[in-house]
């Protein structure tokens, strides 16, 4: 009992001295939770579907071939009852092990080790271009509110909303690529570029680490397309959030009081319109992450980038299970680990926000 | 997460006022940003300056394709019959016989420098070169042969049918190599030309947990090693391999064959159809080998650009299925028959592109006992619409499942089937299904119509029986062998017949009674495309491996 007490004043205690801190390791044990649930679902999601792994892997003659049916079965446990089936993966999740991928014979995990860092690289990138361009051109037209940049911003903004990004990713290519030449087709490298060694997994920091320049220009100059095709419709999301963001702090009295004041431009911009815009705007950006990670599967398909959304397609056209479950825990931790940093971000951008 | 705001709205109240360093690091920032975004341009215009392709140093082939690489493609005993990965196990390994010329007819000596087969067919002897060596150096010998022969067996894989009918394989000496068969197979040496019977050097293989014991299926643990290294005889080793990204094979220096690899490094890329036509029409690849046939065709004209189109091997056929418990109406033989005769099979081959043919029956052109064009049954309305009278059943309705997604345009092809059908007074509902969905069903004997495909296992007409009443496909559309004794009878005979003159005619003759009494219609060998840099030569379509790198070179 004493011992319970203690245990709840410390707590106590630790919330007050360390509330960022106490604030994650709650998030982080949730996300435990979160994972389970999560790996539940998406377990019976995937039994849900009216197919058969088997057949599916197999060919026109071996799918019929008793012997090599039930070889398939056994060698990815599908020969179990489904609850036995789950039990057995939960376990194996427990020790960090994400089963066998059926397409390609290697652990979920090292699969998703070698795939998850060309994704990051395409998606970060790609969140960079669309919170720069887009906090920048939302603030470019609410200052010039119902001017004609204003207008021209939502047009474009209207457009690379609706756009659907698999056709604007071919209008790129043929413009950028085939058209003029600006810059390369598909791939991570030119076909003749010799990789880098890998430390990252990110082309353009293993060259720099390995010193090959010629690499890291051409690994820079292949991100940039499908980069900007990833980022167009998450750009047009934040451009119009942060407008609107914009737009309603620019009539307060504070920011009437700093223009009074004499303050630049620039200072009452940035320190005190954008900084209080800054909350929701990091909230859309949060949210937007969803949007570049579910925009990977296309745009990696077309731009033939070896990440996690070519894997995941993959993986669902084969159900091949042990993946599809490895790419949907990858996908949401990410999703879920974004959003605590964003929740985080809150106190550092506004000291008012107090997490509990 | 709960947030507390010590406002109610943060906009309400003022933020305290900034400091001036505050702003030199934003300020930094954006110098940085500057910076950053300018070293991207010039890296981006530097970068496409200098592509001048890279084939054009004559060191480097690329060829698109729209597959994607798993280390299952790289073991030819899992593998060896996914037909996107064939043009990489025949770039890497060999196998006793191939064929030459594009002539399928006739398996020749590769891997083998004869081979005699016994008067029944049943045992085939095979004598080994002396002069073949693996990719390390190592001379190859039957052991090594029997080792992977063995090993497609046991591993319980998808190729693993084709050693369905071979009951030993055994080693008299080191350069002899006997299979015997349980019953007289003809088609034996046709099967040892697929890329899955290629020979690995089985020292390598066991070292890196390969096994060809009979629980192969569940000890062999090399499929996962051979995505990082390739163990045959063939003109390219593999070099690396990016999932999902492309495969990357050097010149072998101890290949033994005659045709020496002429690039240093091929490069095979997996690259989406809508993106392998910018490749080759901005000249950074060569080959490019899944354009849809009317864009390629629409390429001939274009400088430097050289266009084959071809009928594909793959043949798409329509079956109603004859088990009146999955459809009562698509197993009555009178609406078999006005199907039969009812289809626009002109419209079909038009629908199906350039490049397309008729299918006159279930065996592509070129194979042995093909047949020609003119033994097609012919669309007759008349007679079509007399078997629906005769059949009794008022407004016939049947569901047609297919796939999306495969190569031909298949919803076209079931939307021509419905409304061509429609003129016949028999309604089709289209059903289209994901692969992975409509392949149980199918697979199953579950659909009551159904537009499929099949695609060659090795290029005899014995991989045709499973047209037959009793065979794969034939359960599939409800025809058990009991449903026409007589010509599973006839097809057995023709099966087990040693002599290829005497083969060819009867799978003629075996084809022309399907053509009439089926419950399984060919349709069309759809039509495909290479569409190469004019620079090259020796880009050459095969039903066999796709494509031979080696045989491909700068003019």
């Amino acid at each position: 009992m004493t011992v319970a007490i203690l245990s709840v004043r410390a707590l106590k205690r630790a919330r007050t001295r360390h509330p960022v801190a106490v604030f994650v390791i709650r998030r982080l044990l949730a996300l435990v939770a979160l994972a389970f649930g999560i790996s539940l679902v998406s377990f019976v999601l995937t039994q849900l579907v009216p197919g058969n792994p088997a057949v599916a892997n197999l060919g026109q003659q071996a799918s019929n071939d008793p012997a090599a049916v039930q070889a398939f079965e056994a060698r990815y446990g599908l020969d179990k009852p489904l609850p036995e089936q789950y039990v057995i993966y939960l376990g194996h999740l427990l020790h960090g092990d994400l089963g066998v991928s059926e397409q390609t014979q290697r652990p979920v995990l090292a699969d998703m080790v070698s795939y998850a860092p060309p994704t990051a690289e395409l998606a970060l990138t790609a969140m960079f271009i669309a919170v720069v361009v887009g906090v920048g051109l939302g603030l470019l037209a609410a200052l010039r509110h119902n001017g004609w940049l204003d207008r021209i911003v939502r047009i474009f903004t209207l457009v690379g909303v609706s756009i659907p990004i698999f056709w604007f990713a071919l209008l790129a290519l043929y413009i950028c690529y085939l058209r003029f030449g600006i810059l390369p087709g598909v791939g991570r490298l030119a076909p003749t570029v010799e990789p880098p060694p890998t430390v990252t997994g990110f082309a353009t920091i293993d060259s720099l680490l390995a010193g090959q320049w010629s690499t890291f220009v051409d690994a820079v100059s292949h991100l940039i397309l499908p980069a900007v095709v990833l980022a167009a419709p998450v750009t047009s999301l934040i451009t119009r959030f942060s407008r609107a963001a914009v737009l309603e702090v620019l009539g307060n009295d504070y920011v009437n009081a700093a223009k009074a004041k004499g303050l630049p431009t620039h200072t009452v911009l940035l320190r005190h319109v954008l900084r209080a815009a800054l909350s929701s705007i990091i909230t859309v950006a949060g949210l937007a992450l969803a949007n570049v990670l579910t925009g990977t599967v296309l745009v990696e398909r077309i731009f033939s980038w070896p990440g996690i959304g070519q894997y995941a397609y993959n993986s669902a056209i084969n159900l091949d299970l042990p993946s599809i479950m490895g790419a949907t825990l990858f996908v949401a931790i990410v999703y879920t680990l974004t959003n605590l940093v964003v929740d985080v971000l809150y106190t550092v951008i506004d000291p008012r926000v107090r997490l509990t | 997460m709960r947030i507390l705001i010590s406002t109610p709205r943060a906009s309400r109240h003022p933020i305290p006022a900034p400091s001036f360093g505050g702003f030199m690091r934003i300020r930094n920032v954006s110098v940085l940003v500057g910076l950053l975004c300018v070293v991207s341009i010039v890296a981006a215009c530097s970068s496409t300056g200098s592509s001048a392709g890279p084939g054009s140093s004559g060191s480097t082939l690329v060829v698109d394709s729209k597959f994607s690489f798993t280390s299952k493609d790289a073991d030819p005993a899992r593998g060896g019959v996914d037909f996107t990965a064939v043009p990489l196990f025949h770039a890497m390994y060999d196998t006793l016989l191939t064929f030459t010329n594009n002539d399928y007819t006739k398996p020749v000596a590769s891997l083998a420098s004869s081979v005699t087969a016994s008067a029944d067919d049943t045992t085939f002897t095979f004598k080994l070169r002396p002069d073949v060596t693996f990719s390390n150096g190592d001379p190859m010998t039957s052991g090594d042969v029997v080792f992977s022969f063995l090993r497609v067996q046991n591993i319980k894989d998808t190729p693993s049918y084709l050693m369905a009918g071979v009951t030993s394989v055994t080693a008299p000496d080191a350069s002899t190599v006997v299979l015997t068969t349980a019953s007289p197979d003809p088609a034996l040496p046709f099967v040892l030309t697929n890329p899955a019977m290629a020979v690995t050097d089985a020292k390598q293989l066991q070292a890196h947990g390969g096994t060809d014991s009979q629980d192969a299926s569940t000890t062999d643990t090399a499929t996962g090693w051979l995505g990082t290294a390739s163990v045959g005889t063939g003109p390219y080793v593999l070099k690396s391999y990016s999932a999902s990204a492309q495969v990357v094979l050097t010149a072998n220096p101890h290949y033994w064959g005659p045709n020496k690899p002429n690039y240093k490094t091929v490069v095979y890329s997996a690259v989406d159809p809508a993106t392998q036509a910018l490749n080759i029409q901005r000249g950074t690849d060569e080959v490019a080998l899944d354009i849809p046939t009317t864009q390629a065709s629409g390429m001939t004209s274009q400088h430097g650009l050289s266009v084959q189109l071809f009928s594909s091997p793959i043949s798409f056929f329509l079956f109603m299925n004859s088990n009146p418990a999955i459809s009562s109406t698509a197993a009555n033989p009178d609406i078999q028959n006005a199907v039969r005769y009812g289809l626009d099979y002109t419209g079909l081959v038009s629908l199906a592109g350039p490049g397309s043919v008729r299918a006159a029956g279930i065996v592509p052109p070129g194979f042995l006992g093909a047949l020609p064009e003119s033994d097609a049954i012919a669309t007759d309305l008349a007679k079509a619409k007399q078997y629906v009278k005769d059949s009794g059943i008022q407004n016939p309705t049947i569901q047609l499942n297919y796939q999306t997604g495969t190569s031909a345009n298949v919803q076209t092809l079931a939307t021509r089937i419905q409304s061509s059908l429609a003129q016949l007074g028999i309604t089709v509902t289209l059903t289209p299904q994901s692969a992975i969905v409509g392949l149980q069903d199918y697979r199953g004997g579950k659909d009551a119509m159904g537009l499929f495909n099949w695609a060659p296992d090795y290029p005899d007409p014995n991989d045709y029986l499973a047209f037959i009443p009793g065979g794969t496909v034939g359960l599939r559309a409800g025809w058990p062998a009991s449903a026409n004794p007589g010509l599973a009878a006839q097809a057995a005979t023709t099966a087990s017949t040693t002599v290829d003159s005497d083969r060819g005619a009867k799978y003629v003759a075996l084809q022309h009674e399907l053509n009439v009494a089926s419950p399984i219609y060919p349709l069309v060998f759809p039509g495909e495309s290479i569409v190469s840099t004019s620079n090259l030569s020796g880009v050459q379509f095969s039903s066999v491996w796709y494509l031979d790198f080696s045989q491909i070179k700068n003019k």
